[in-house]
């Protein structure tokens, strides 16, 4: 039977003789990486970054304004909605993202006050505008988006600000007081930068054995037939900020390997940003 | 560790519009959930082979239009049901919360659970949510409101029973900065916790059938 059939008609099976020999159909290794690429300050605002992996380009831009200290949320994210990508999954993908801000793993909330030309902190914060755009999708959104705020970040050089208005003074600081300052800029304190990957489990009902096969940044195609899909994002001291598990997991210890993974692959990543800047 | 779930309270089919609903507490937590379906749906949500799902979970104030609990949920019933059962139909779970103290992802995950039960729909696994939240290094099950706020990692569990009869992992959301040995103690706090709470479910649809003999 040609495999083309194979692949239309049963499209589990076609996978399963794929894995059974550790590869993917496209020949990939099953726990192989996917490469990563990254640029950074191309897109415009105060940071941004494209990346592109595993069939997946995100672009990043970050643009900043100024506001009086508060409780309010100071990032906002907003990831367009495309063809590729409906309203319904755009938001949910808004929410886990800023759910990693609010819990202050990508920057912590002191570290957006406003600086002057001597680095003296004002009583004004920065409020981030983060908007993703999703350039292509053929595989998982959120290990590009993880990656492309990070960078974006990293990219980010805010203005010093003149502040005309006495500490003393107790009215309201007015607009005309506040002043940016381009010759002098700074960039943000960041904590250590997060990696997400996607894993699969699949499990081949046709083997003696029901074991539960992990697979690293599976495609599209091959996700269809996975039992269970895994995100995991990692940061510092290689502890996980986001575990986002879809699917029955029987073995719980596959978890570990999961962040084994994803932590390696972040110190790949941390290297090269640190190489750039 | 603080391995205790608070009193668990329901009542079936307390909405008479719905095919099932329920009216499901833990505690002070509170939370309404209704079925109804499978039955025809608008055509350009129709799927020739499989059922649709429509889920919907509200908060008592706020903006409705889309809420975090959902993607869980709907991946938790896809698992639990096999949908290929009723293509070309729709069904709409929709969880309301009455009252919020603490734990309501894993109380809508167990409303909507009893909701399809209460409706008849085919289980292929029942599910229940368990919420753990890490709090100065203890881990505490099914926290407040006050705990929860204060807690330092959260992870939701939706649990069903596998082929061996031992509970395993649905769907998972976790945050925080957890390592893989907390995890799992977190997790083999949730099980115990998942055994009693399909006990309950037991103990409730055994006393909603007895009723229905007379």
């Amino acid at each position: 039977m040609s495999s083309e059939v194979l692949r239309g008609i049963d499209p589990r099976g076609y996978v399963s003789t794929f894995i059974r020999e550790g590869v993917y159909p496209d020949g990939r290794g099953l726990l192989d990486e996917q490469k990563l690429v990254f640029k950074q300050g191309e897109c415009g605002g105060v940071g941004s970054s494209v990346v592109s992996t595993q069939g997946v380009t995100v672009s990043c831009t970050i643009e900043a304004s100024v506001s009086l200290v508060s409780d309010a949320t100071l990032v906002d994210i907003q990831i367009e909605s495309s063809q590729q990508l409906a309203e319904k999954d755009a938001e949910d993908y808004n929410n886990l993202l800023l759910s990693l801000f609010t819990n202050e793993h990508f920057i912590r909330r002191e570290n957006l006050r406003c600086l002057d030309t001597s680095e003296k902190t004002l009583p004004l914060e920065w409020q981030l505008h983060v908007t993703l755009k999703v350039l292509s999708l053929e595989g998982s959104l959120l290990d590009a988006a993880v990656c492309a705020i990070g960078a974006a970040l990293a990219d980010t050089k805010l203005p010093s600000i003149a502040l005309d208005h006495a500490d003393t003074d107790e009215s309201a600081i007015e607009k005309t007081q506040i002043q940016a300052d381009y010759r002098t800029v700074h960039k943000l304190s960041l904590e250590e930068p997060l990696m997400c990957c996607s894993f699969g489990i699949f499990v081949d009902s046709g083997a003696k054995k029901n074991d539960e096969i992990l697979l690293l940044t599976p495609t599209l195609e091959v996700i269809a037939v996975c039992r269970s899909t895994c995100s995991v994002v990692v940061g510092k001291n290689d502890l996980m900020v986001l575990i986002r598990e879809r699917g029955r997991l029987s073995q719980f210890s596959l978890i570990k390997k999961m962040c084994m993974i994803t932590a390696e692959r972040r110190r790949k990543f941390v290297e090269s940003l640190r190489s750039v800047v | 560790m603080a391995g205790r779930l608070r009193e668990m309270r329901c009542e079936l089919s307390f909405l008479k519009n719905a095919d099932g609903s329920a009216c499901f507490s833990q505690g002070s937590t509170c939370i309404w959930a209704s079925c109804s379906g499978p039955g025809d749906g608008h055509a350009s949500k129709a799927n020739e082979e499989a059922m649709t799902l429509d889920i919907s979970y509200r908060a008592n104030c706020g903006d409705n239009k889309f809420s975090v609990l959902n993607n869980i949920i709907q991946s938790t019933i896809s698992k639990a049901i096999n949908l290929e059962l009723f293509p070309h139909t729709t069904i709409a779970v929709t969880i309301h919360g009455i009252q919020d103290d603490g734990s309501i992802g894993a109380v809508a995950i167990n409303g909507a659970c009893f909701a399809l039960l209460d409706n008849g729909m085919p289980f292929e696994a029942v599910f229940c949510g368990v919420l753990v939240v890490r709090l100065k290094d203890e881990l505490i099950i099914d926290p407040t409101t006050k705990q929860e706020a204060s807690s330092t990692g959260r992870v939701l569990f939706a649990v069903c029973n596998g082929a061996d009869g031992h509970p395993e992992v649905c769907s998972m959301d976790a945050i925080g900065q957890w390592d893989f040995n907390q995890l799992e103690a977190a997790w083999s706090l949730a099980q115990p916790s998942a055994t009693a709470i399909f006990e309950f479910y037991r103990s409730v649809m055994q006393r909603k059938h007895s009723i229905d003999e007379h």
